[in-house]
């Protein structure tokens, strides 16, 4: 009886580990997708973005891809034809494209309300045509809710401290003449002031019109939004002309439009504007395989002409990543995949660090696949990479790159640029020389400017250069064509200053080496 | 027929654990397997997508307390001074909660000395990203924002004149932050640009560069 009983218990206490063994094993089928995604919601928010409000008629995305003409210009009749009505949700009244948090202006915050846009149909709709600003008004309206209401469905904050001001057609005092441009301003430090988006460009492709600058621009605001208001790219914010941190702000901003209109590119209308771009194509491609971008190697690796310090060619690479992420998780699953997908891209973005690197992108996005969704796309995400170049594991160098510099001490006033008489006051610009004496590539170098004492205020004090090659040299130096002035870092006297030799300190850094040290001084 | 019934509910416990077994062993078999292919080539493997969404509320603990708890264990570590205090921010996110400790001294921020912990919707500890450095106490504040501002506008235009909140800023390489003021002008150039001031002296000690371009 007593041995009866006994295996009766053992039996349990087997039953009660097999039963606690099993639930943890099955976890992935039933715990791997992370909090409720409402799908049909998501799906339904890409069409309007309320059920109440005025209505507002809209060519969307642009002209070029509602008529499939990439000749249509805005003054065009034959866009009434393409014109659809959007429900205007969320406004504090119906007669104001504004709400506590979105604003939308023509020129600057200050416009007088009598010139922004009102209803001007009968039935209190706001029926524009596409070449009046005032439709620019509505689209931004209808854009920015639009995108906005999509990463909060998705579980995402959108931060809302301070209000947006969207001004579809900027004063020109504060850009190039004729330039077509749109930009962010976070305005991190300036707490009087609010979030702002301003477009720039009075032409006949008026980046106004075209809802993918509205979407990529709020990626901006949606990565301050994702990092907790931190940001990620904190050298690019205090002047360096390239970083990585703000090619991943631009890959992401590139991301959020294409993933949300699902089209895999973005800016058809607004590419119009620049010669570089052939008629009809758009501004940038997650999808294009015929140029150079497909590669890592390609828009990553230092090159003496300097072309790869631009952002957006490793942000248009990057894009092309998180694009075969996407097409994978759509694969996986066509109902739900791409909300899955661009749920996993920016979580990864919140375990981002200030200075953001390509590398932790890569280790963030497995990361953030292991603890969503099981660590099911590692081998996903791994090829998307890869493929397109990628190492993960790049060699370890064992020597330190090697480090010279040249400082040369200006007077700055504006654009008129002399030699200082003293030190007091002046701007010390350094020209740096860097060589790689290992026998494999060294990974994101950039170039570090400290003070040693009061003497020195570095102001731009990290630049970036992208990817070493074994052997090879950067050299900043404007018979180069790299002007120290705006590729190197630099830093100020201050006016009160009593020494006649300033001391610095110069680092490069790189991800997968030794950090190089050089101290020095410099005077007139 | 009670040793029947539990002789099938062990079968069946045994089976069920076997599958489940395999199951992971198939996936983690899947992702170890060095053979590169290119994401279009890649499979579609429905029965590893998930079929049912179930919110991951696995552990009740709040994730502030739980970054508080690590926090303290790293006080001594990461040095940090007494006259340090940090105000704690929260975002709810996905994956979790992203935590953020800001550093301020006598009320003042310091930017750029966040302490950010992301803590997942477990409880674990997903990503800790310490900026804090144990800087020396800053000197009292010598002027004031109109003060600075007087100052500013001699030197530049000054666009917006709306007070900001005064911050202690790092050079870097100076262990010792300065009150400084953020202030936008407008460069001879005619663009925009934010500058922050050193409140003691009024001397440039930091442009920043917030614009995101299309």
């Amino acid at each position: 009886m007593i041995l009866i009983r006994a295996k009766r218990f053992d039996t349990l206490i087997l039953g009660f580990i097999l039963l606690v063994v099993s639930v943890r094993c099955s976890r992935e089928l039933s715990d791997c997708d992370g909090a409720d995604l409402n799908v049909d919601a998501l799906n339904s928010l890409k069409a309007t973005i309320g059920s109440s409000g005025p209505r507002a008629f809209l060519v969307v995305p642009n002209p070029i891809e509602a008529t499939q003409s990439a000749s249509v210009l805005a003054t065009d009749s034959g866009l009434s034809r393409v014109t659809d009505p959007f429900q205007l949700g969320g406004l504090m009244t119906s007669t104001r494209l504004e709400n506590e948090f979105l604003k939308v202006r023509i020129k600057s915050i200050q416009d007088e309300v009598s010139s922004l846009a009102t209803p001007n149909t009968k039935d209190g709709s706001f029926s524009y045509p596409v070449s009046d600003v005032h439709y620019s008004e509505v689209m931004a309206y209808y854009a920015v809710s639009n995108v906005k209401r999509y990463v909060e469905a998705l579980g995402f904050p959108v931060i809302q401290n301070r209000p947006l001001y969207v001004m579809v057609r900027g004063n020109d005092e504060d850009t190039a003449a004729g330039e077509v441009n749109a930009y962010y301003l976070h305005n991190r430090r300036n707490t009087s002031l609010p979030r702002e988006m301003i477009l720039y460009g009075d032409t006949a492709h008026t980046p106004g019109v075209d809802r993918d600058v509205y979407w990529h621009e709020f990626g901006h605001l949606f990565n301050e939004s994702v990092s907790g208001d931190v940001g990620i790219d904190m050298a690019g914010e205090s002047g360096a002309v390239y970083s990585e941190g703000a090619a991943l702000h631009e890959c992401l901003a590139d991301h959020l439009a294409e993933s949300v209109s699902n089209r895999g590119y973005i800016g058809r209308w607004v590419a119009q504007n620049f010669s570089s771009v052939k008629a009809g194509d758009p501004l940038r491609s997650a999808l294009k395989s015929n140029d150079d971008k497909n590669s890592y190697q390609n828009v990553a690796n230092f090159d003496a002409t300097g072309k790869n310090l631009d952002r957006y060619r490793l942000a248009e690479w990057c894009s092309r990543v998180l694009w075969d992420i996407r097409t994978q998780f759509s694969k996986e699953s066509p109902q739900r995949g791409a909300f899955l997908s661009d749920r996993l891209v920016f979580s990864a973005v919140s375990l981002l660090k200030k200075d953001a690197s390509m590398k932790q992108f890569r280790e963030a996005l497995s990361k953030a696949d292991g603890e969503m969704y099981c660590g099911l796309h590692s081998k996903s995400i791994k090829n998307a990479f890869e493929s397109r170049g990628y190492n993960d594991a790049p060699t370890v160098l064992s020597n330190p790159l090697q480090l010279s510099a040249a400082v040369n001490v200006y007077s700055v006033d504006g654009s008129n640029i002399t030699k200082p008489t003293s030190l007091p006051g002046s701007t010390a610009f350094f020209t740096v020389k860097i060589v790689n004496p290992n026998s494999a590539v060294a990974r994101n170098v950039r170039v570090q400017l400290e003070a040693v004492d009061e003497n020195l205020v570095p102001i731009a004090y990290s630049q970036s250069y992208g990817d070493l090659p074994a052997g090879a040299t950067i050299l900043t130096t404007q018979a180069n064509g790299l002007d120290p002035m705006v590729y190197g870092v630099n830093g100020g006297v201050p006016t009160n200053s009593k020494a006649n030799r300033i001391k610095y300190r110069l680092k490069v850094v790189i991800d997968n080496g030794p950090t190089t040290t050089n101290t020095g001084d410099f005077g007139l | 027929m009670k040793k029947i019934f539990g002789l099938l509910l062990v079968v069946g416990l045994a089976a069920y654990v076997i599958w489940g077994v395999k199951s992971n062993l198939e996936s983690f078999a899947k992702n170890m397997n060095p053979k590169i292919e290119s994401p279009a080539e890649t499979p579609r493997d429905t029965s590893r997508v998930p079929t049912s969404v179930h919110p991951m509320e696995l552990n009740s603990e709040n994730p502030a307390v739980i970054a508080n708890e690590y926090l303290t264990s790293k006080k001594e570590e990461w040095k940090i001074q007494p006259y340090h205090e940090l105000r704690t921010s929260e975002v709810k996110l996905p994956l979790g909660t992203k935590i953020t400790y800001s550093v301020f001294q006598d009320g003042v921020a310091i930017p750029g000395q966040e302490i950010q912990i992301v803590i997942s919707k477990r409880g674990k500890i997903l990503s800790i990203d310490n900026q804090y450095q144990a800087l020396e106490k800053a000197d009292p504040l010598a002027s004031d924002y109109s003060t600075v501002l007087k100052r500013a506008k001699e030197k530049f235009e000054v666009v917006n004149e709306e007070p900001n909140e005064v911050l202690l800023y790092v050079v870097p390489g100076i262990q010792k932050p300065a009150y400084a003021y953020p202030i936008t002008v407008k460069s001879k150039k005619g663009i925009k640009e934010e500058l922050l001031i050193r409140a003691s002296d009024g001397e440039v000690i930091a442009k920043a560069v917030s614009r995101k371009e299309f």
